[in-house]
């Protein structure tokens, strides 16, 4: 008897958990809003890798950069500080494009450019006594490419990246902080209209990776997509 | 004649032994009537004061507005929801859709092993998934442009961009010199095509990427980090080996 009566409550107890990892199962499952944001960002990832070249991922959730090519993870470039805005006029922000993760922003051009340096070697005849010639140590890509500071990339449709190197001790966190040269740069390019970008995605990388990004861009035609 | 003005003016003169009594304050000269500004100053002022004032204000006004880059991106894209038969979310297909694209996109992901090569920073990084195995200096093409006067033959020693694939390995690599390794010496291109195999040049290892190019050793260790090569990429002895024992025929090397 006593046994029938334990059995029917163990029973009746596996029946209550089934039923409720069911209902929990339930509850956790995507809605259909989630799986339709899911689709939107998947799509972007595919068409970005679809076409030919590097392009850039940035991911707000895990403060990167990441050099993409093929879906394929290049390189990851730390972001200090992130923020985004518009120009503002009397205080206002004047109203931009608002969609900065819903699009592949494309045809971004570099500013200031990075211009290769060629060597051109013209051969006219044929030297019987090449061993005169000195030996010529090329320089390195900083020393070529020495990098700005901080640089733009103009993109198609109104977006302006703009980075800016950071010089701290290593290991510390940028600052959001404007240095007085900078609030009145910012001030003087908004003052001219047609001079500022309708929307301005404003990055702070540690100064060595920021002028390693400049140095490998594709100086026209860069992509980026920001995830959202 | 010769009597001063002061004695003249009733004040004692040096000398004369007379102490004088205190002479009265005397009555001070009526301040000249002050002038109003010329209206056409006073505006001039306002105007500047104006001026400065609306431009400060322009000035403060300006500049960016700042939001954080997590608060910017508020609503995410969506795709487009289908229905089922009942009208309500097809839950099922939006699933499917997702596992499609998730499946495309897995595709791209080399297995294993990849090589990523920055040709501008002169930078190799042997990679596992997240995972930096290898991080390198390397020499990549110097960008020379080599023409060839009457046949109009031109060379570009750049390293190419883009996504290959280790094709083949070998030890011991022995480098056939090409025609442009000839030129750029100054010899005569050789009849025979012995005369071009060159002995210990590519280091120890090679892998080859197709139409040329290789990652390969060098003699020159010095010159590794900087842009010297004719389009290959120049590893130095170390890193080469680990480069060599990690990279299987068919590791997928990507040059940005």
């Amino acid at each position: 008897m006593r046994g029938e009566r334990a059995s029917g409550l163990a029973l009746a107890l596996g029946a209550l958990v089934a039923l409720g990892s069911v209902g929990l199962a339930r509850a956790q499952q995507p809605s259909a809003e989630d799986l339709a944001r899911e689709t939107a960002k998947l799509e972007l990832r595919l068409e970005a890798a679809k076409e030919d070249g590097a392009y850039l991922v940035l991911n707000p959730a895990s403060d990167a950069l990441v050099v993409m090519l093929q879906n394929v993870a290049l390189r990851e470039i730390a972001v200090l500080d992130a923020d985004v805005g518009a120009p503002r006029t009397l205080f206002m922000a004047r109203k931009g494009p608002r969609d900065l993760a819903g699009r592949i922003w494309r045809a971004g051009s570099v500013d200031p450019p990075l211009v290769v340096q060629r060597r051109e070697l013209i051969v006219e005849k044929i030297d019987p006594d090449p061993t005169g010639q000195e030996e010529i140590v090329p320089p390195t890509p900083q020393e070529a490419y020495p990098a700005p500071e901080r640089f733009r990339v103009r993109f198609e449709g109104g977006l302006e990246m703009l980075v800016e190197s950071y010089r701290g001790p290593e290991g510390e966190r940028g600052s959001a902080k404007l240095g007085s040269t900078g609030w009145f740069r910012e001030r003087w390019e908004t003052l001219w209209p047609g001079k500022a970008s309708p929307l301005r995605l404003r990055l702070l990388l540690d100064a060595k990776d920021a002028a390693e990004l400049w140095r490998s861009l594709p100086q026209e035609g860069v992509r980026l997509l920001v995830e959202p | 004649m010769t009597e001063s003005l002061s004695t003249r003016q009733g004040a004692p003169a040096p000398g004369d032994g007379v102490a004088s009594a205190p002479s009265p304050p005397r009555p001070r000269p009526a301040a000249p009537p002050r002038r109003p500004l010329p209206r056409a100053l006073w505006w001039t002022g306002a105007f500047v004061v104006g001026a400065f004032l609306a431009i400060g204000v322009l000035w403060a006004g300006g500049g960016y507005s700042r939001v954080p880059l997590d608060r910017a991106i508020s609503s995410a894209p969506m795709a487009e929801i289908p229905l089922a038969k009942n009208g309500t979310p097809d839950l099922r297909a939006l699933r499917n859709e997702v596992r499609r694209l998730e499946r495309e996109l897995r595709a791209f992901q080399p297995r294993g092993t990849y090589v990523v090569i920055d040709r501008m920073n002169n930078r190799l990084w042997l990679r596992q998934g997240d995972d930096v195995v290898l991080d390198a200096p390397v020499s990549t093409g110097s960008g020379t442009v080599l023409l060839e006067q009457g046949s109009g033959r031109k060379w570009i020693f750049d390293t190419p961009a883009g996504v290959h694939r280790v094709r083949h390995k070998v030890e011991d690599p022995v480098w056939r010199k090409p025609d442009w390794a000839f030129l750029e010496e100054g010899q005569p291109l050789p009849k025979n095509a012995g005369d071009r195999l060159e002995y210990g040049m590519l280091g120890e290892y090679a892998l080859y990427l197709g139409d040329g190019y290789l990652i390969h050793g060098t003699l020159y260790e010095r010159l590794i980090g900087r842009s010297v090569t004719h389009g290959c990429v120049r590893v130095g002895r170390d890193d080469l080996r680990k480069v060599y024992a990690s990279s299987p025929v068919g590791t997928k090397v990507y040059i940005f």
